[in-house]
């Protein structure tokens, strides 16, 4: 069992848990944010704090301390906020499973762990939007759900094939093979075709351009989050942004190895990582930037072929590579 | 530094450590917003509520639906593939298909088995 509880404790309420989690997401969407507004000929977030840095946050605190909420009177306004708390709250617990965790846990066959507390994100968004009565929000859900149809088998086959490789260290454990440096040569074949599959699906699960069709301003009004205000699109908006953050951070330690060629147990090791982190953030941001909005049937078409296929041909090499060790 | 567990244990930490993390940003969240409510109805671009009252009905269809969306092509040729009419058709494509399934279990029951 584990030694130390309130260490236990500590990271899940600061680091790398709750409050880590949301300061990440919160400085990542004002990084994206940027690049966006750079590559738009915009200026972005300027006004509060230094170059706009704390934009995010004062958006954040507005909506939470709104003098009146505004509720559209269909909805499961505090059934919602309870399912997005959840989600925000899920992303934050599994942050243990991570190697930057002071006290990492792990366990055998932990990356279905990793699997089914991802899953609380996706219906959370999809729940959310299905609670209100406005048909824009409705049918926001609706081409979530179609999306997630692949994106989620996509999303587990990709993780389940890295666990593979390193099998025989512990099964399908994902806290170690994201804490395994260096590349071994069938980590590397893997990995390459991980790596593309995941950065499609945090496209598409992060909701980024050309996948942003659930929530359509222009088309939709916003999809699942149109009837949300105040404190409840406050948390919906931070729950987007925290499974970015924490999508980019898997890809970031399991796609890029982490610190490597350094280790976390140096100062180096950390900077390695979060300039990974933002390199991934800003390449997703340019691709947003950069192209237009799918229609679904197409965004569906994409995702089969790049991310789906690619991520059984992972699954089946690292199978292979399994039973050649 | 490494723990391990096993696979309950964590299930459970990590259940437990969310759960608990939610009711407490739930009864913060309780005790920081207005109170101050103000009711509306559905945004709808300047539309009436009534003109889409009937045509709203949410359910778990849009994920058949990009079930059939994404594997259309498959779903296209095993269609005129089977249903052609004549029964040779459909022994001539499921056969085959028995024979496949037949090679993956046993492949399966020796791999995982170690037959």
């Amino acid at each position: 069992m584990v030694s130390d509880p309130l260490l236990l404790v500590f990271e899940v309420f600061v680091f790398p848990g709750f409050l880590f989690v949301c300061l990440l997401a919160l400085v990542s969407q004002w990084f994206k944010r940027k690049i966006i507004a750079r590559m738009q000929n915009r200026m972005g977030p300027t006004y509060v704090g230094p170059v706009g840095l704390a934009q995010p946050f004062a958006d954040a605190l507005k909506l939470l301390f709104v003098k009146e909420l505004v509720v559209n009177r269909g909805i499961l306004w505090a059934v919602a906020l309870f399912v997005v708390t959840l989600g925000v709250c899920a992303i934050s617990a599994s942050t243990l499973l991570l190697p930057i965790a002071p006290l990492q846990l792990v366990s055998p066959y932990d990356v279905f762990i990793l699997i089914y507390v991802l899953l609380y994100v996706t219906f959370a968004f999809i729940l959310v939007g299905l609670m209100s009565s406005n048909p824009f929000s409705a049918t926001g859900s609706s081409r979530y759900m179609a999306m997630i149809v692949v994106a989620e088998p996509a999303l587990a086959l990709s993780l389940v094939a890295s666990t593979l490789v390193y099998y025989n260290i512990m099964p399908l454990s994902i806290g170690v093979t994201m804490s395994v440096s260096p590349l071994s040569m069938y980590d590397i074949i893997v990995t390459v075709l991980v790596g593309v599959s995941l950065f499609i699906i945090l496209l598409a699960k992060g909701m980024l351009k050309p996948y942003d069709i659930p929530e359509a301003e222009t088309e939709i009004a916003g999809g699942f989050a149109a009837e949300l205000s105040g404190p409840l699109l406050g948390m919906t908006m931070l729950l987007h942004d925290v499974e970015i953050a924490f999508l980019t951070l898997i890809y970031t330690l399991l796609v890029l190895k982490g610190p490597y060629p350094f280790t976390l147990a140096e100062p180096a090791g950390w900077v390695v990582v979060f300039a990974k982190y933002f390199i991934v953030l800003f390449l997703a941001s340019v691709i947003a930037a950069s192209v237009g909005r799918l229609r679904i049937e197409q965004a569906l078409r994409h995702l089969l072929k790049y991310s789906f296929v690619l991520s059984i041909i992972a699954f089946v090499v690292a199978l292979v590579f399994k039973y050649i060790t | 530094m490494q723990v391990t567990l096993d696979p309950f244990t964590l299930m459970l930490v990590m259940s437990t450590g969310f759960l608990v993390l939610t009711c407490i940003f739930v009864g913060i969240m309780y005790l920081i917003v207005s109170r101050k409510v103000r009711v509306t109805s559905a945004y709808l671009c300047g539309e009436d509520e009534k003109d889409f009252s009937k045509s709203l009905s949410p359910g778990g269809s849009p994920m058949y639906w990009g079930a059939t969306e994404v594997l259309k092509k498959c779903l296209k040729t095993l269609r005129e593939s089977i249903h052609t009419g004549f029964i040779d058709d459909w022994f001539s494509l499921m056969i085959p298909f028995m024979m496949v399934l037949v090679v993956i279990s046993v492949a399966a029951s020796i791999i995982v088995g170690g037959v």
